[in-house]
């Protein structure tokens, strides 16, 4: 049995013993070359894995090495940076970077505004970014990035340092849903969590959306005008000097923007493809639960597209949905991997009650009701949705099966991946979270932006 | 694509929305949690929407579509007090204004982080639900208490 209010889905409890630095990948793909034959080409597969380190649950991790760009001395190797196909761009914790490495950050550059590209202020460049969890405040600095097991690099992309510029800014807090950063707020005290791994359940997040910019905007506007009110949004600041303080909403060119890395590989830059193992007990896994993450579509013989099935995802808005019905309703469908469960809207299926009244036991579902016993009858209940593409009409649709069971009755506090779990969810969306990708192989087809333009050059896919 | 010129205006949905489409023009004040049917209109004025209505046994819904990527929904007893809202929006939403005088109550609230795009805050007097997604963000709020009889919590979405 398991109690909600400290499990691993809400916000990181501590958690001590932490061990930094341990390298999970193994090399993948092709074998040593030898005999004067070529380098094999086939680098392209990274193993990925849910661990539960850091007191996550259903968090997928990469390791990334990062360096300076152009420095093959000053990097580190980054472990347990999680993969969110619901964001965009590279953000580590500082604090994870120093300790890793002491002095990588100290002798890496800051982007800098000159008076050549700022009029008003000149200085290091800082980004606020929005997330549902929290905001993201720090350093903007351009590095190169490799996919550790592969040879993918993506060469002087700006990436977000998460903290070196004091921990919170005032106008990017209160702009953020929750007022705190994505580690969250300690609720004793109302104050900010520490910008740590263990507050954050990694030590950073990779952003693979299937678009390569957030804030086209941002090009010309210091604080793009978004939505309709149009409203001025903080994303971009310049900064008098590192401490944080003084800072002014700016412009940001595209090469200066926290960007997909996965568009800026040499080659295999066009989507890539995760495929997981698949979680058989219904109380999820206790074990490690490991993957790949294969880049490139079409562009190898060990990624091409075969008899998958493609939907079109909407390249008009981010994220860039697909249709899913459910319950008679369509709604915006996703997938992503930086939810950690299925969320939706459950208005048909009474079986499926909610584990409580407060949170965040009232965000979750509890097939049974929340006083079921261990697999007790009704504790686990298959289900169904169909996607369809994004417009929803002349296109292929495919029901996908899943199954929500009860996590109070049937999970134990060693659950660190699960392909059962269900959450509320707000508006009309359908989350096909991290749950959907055990025992799934998804294709994610990046959109093509070009980046003079402005225009799409490649709509945006999933398949499967 | 926000803010990229690449808006192609493809139909998306058919109309699930069966009532009179009323196109506002009054009012001042800002719609919000607690508010009334002129704090509604209010709203559709305040972001130029068109209002539609859908009547159920329990409560009315007054849905304010701006766009297809902005959208927000009035939940309304029959004594015309909004007990629930639900909105989608391009940007971050103005939580002040729909939270209304509740949001010195969520703001000062323990919001809890769910995962990386979703955070709660629930509370006997308020629960508070927000997800985004890149720069769309989305979300619904209600207050348990005045839910009416025969209405689920999760009927406002």
């Amino acid at each position: 049995m398991k109690n909600l209010k400290t499990s691993r889905w809400t916000v990181r409890a501590s958690l001590s013993g932490v061990l930094l630095g341990v390298a999970l990948i193994a090399g993948c793909g092709g074998g040593g070359g030898g005999g004067g034959t070529p380098p094999p080409t086939l680098q392209n597969v990274a193993t990925v894995t849910v661990d539960g380190e850091y007191n996550s649950f259903n968090s997928l991790f990469v390791t990334l090495k990062i360096c300076q760009h152009g420095s093959t001395s000053n990097c580190v190797t980054v472990d347990h940076v999680t993969i969110d196909t619901g964001s965009i761009g590279l953000r580590v914790l500082a604090n994870s970077l120093n300790s890793l490495n002491p002095t990588f950050l100290t002798n890496l550059p800051t982007v800098t505004e000159t008076a050549s590209s700022n009029a008003n202020l000149t200085g290091p460049l800082a980004e606020c970014e929005q997330f549902g969890g929290g905001y993201t405040w720090g350093s903007v600095r351009n590095v190169d990035i490799t996919i550790s097991g592969t040879n993918e690099t993506a060469s002087n992309v700006p990436m977000q340092v998460i903290g070196d510029f004091g921990v919170s800014q005032p106008t990017c807090a209160s702009e953020s849903v929750t007022g705190y950063q994505l580690t969250g707020e300690d609720y004793t005290n109302n104050t900010a969590n520490p910008l740590t791994n263990e507050y954050l359940g990694g030590n950073g997040l990779i952003g693979v959306s299937l678009f390569q910019w957030d804030c086209l905007g941002c090009i010309t506007d210091a604080q793009p005008m978004e939505g309709d009110p149009a409203t001025p949004t903080l994303a971009y600041v310049v900064c008098p000097d590192t401490t944080g303080n003084g800072c002014q909403p700016t412009t940001a060119a595209l090469t200066e923007q926290v960007a997909n890395p996965i568009s800026s590989f040499a080659t295999d830059n066009n989507g890539y493809i995760i495929a997981m193992d698949a979680v058989t007990a219904t109380a999820g896994s206790s074990t490690a639960v490991s993957g790949t993450m294969t880049f490139g579509i079409g562009t190898q013989s060990n990624n091409a597209i075969g008899s998958a099935t493609t939907f079109q995802a909407d390249p008009d808005t981010e994220p860039g949905v697909i249709n899913t019905t459910w319950q008679g309703t369509v709604y915006d469908g996703l997938f992503d991997t930086g939810s950690s469960a299925f969320y939706f809207t459950n208005t048909t299926n009474p079986t499926i009650a909610l584990c409580g009244t407060m949170a965040p036991d009232n965000e979750i579902y509890c097939p049974g009701g929340a006083n079921a016993t261990m697999n007790g009858a009704g504790t686990t209940v298959n289900l169904s949705a169909t996607i369809q593409d994004y417009l929803g009409d002349a296109s292929p649709s495919s029901l996908v099966n899943f199954s929500v069971t009860n996590p109070l009755a049937n999970y134990t506090n060693s659950t660190i991946a699960a392909d059962n779990i269900g959450g509320t969810v707000v508006f009309n969306y359908f989350i096909w979270g991290m749950p959907y990708f055990y025992g799934h192989k998804l294709y994610f087809g990046m959109a093509g932006i070009n980046g003079t333009t402005l225009m799409l050059t490649r709509n945006p896919f999933y398949a499967f | 694509m926000n803010k990229s010129g690449l808006t192609f205006n493809l139909p998306k949905h058919s109309a699930r929305w069966l009532a009179g489409v009323l196109l506002l023009a009054a009012g001042a004040a800002h719609a919000e949690l607690g508010g009334n049917f002129a704090s509604v209109q209010a709203e559709a004025q305040r972001l130029n929407g068109t209002l539609h209505t859908i009547s159920t046994a329990n409560y009315d819904v007054h849905e304010i579509q701006v766009n297809s990527r902005t959208v927000e929904r009035q939940y309304m007893n029959h004594s015309g007090q909004v007990f629930g809202i639900a909105w989608k929006s391009e940007g971050v939403a103005d939580l002040k204004s729909m939270l209304g005088r509740y949001f010195p109550t969520y703001q000062g609230g323990a919001v809890r982080r769910i995962d990386l795009h979703h955070s709660a805050l629930s509370s006997p007097d308020l629960v508070v639900e927000v997800g985004s997604y890149l720069h769309t963000f989305m979300g619904r709020a209600y207050v348990p208490a005045q839910l009416p009889a025969g209405a689920a919590a999760s009927e406002i979405h």
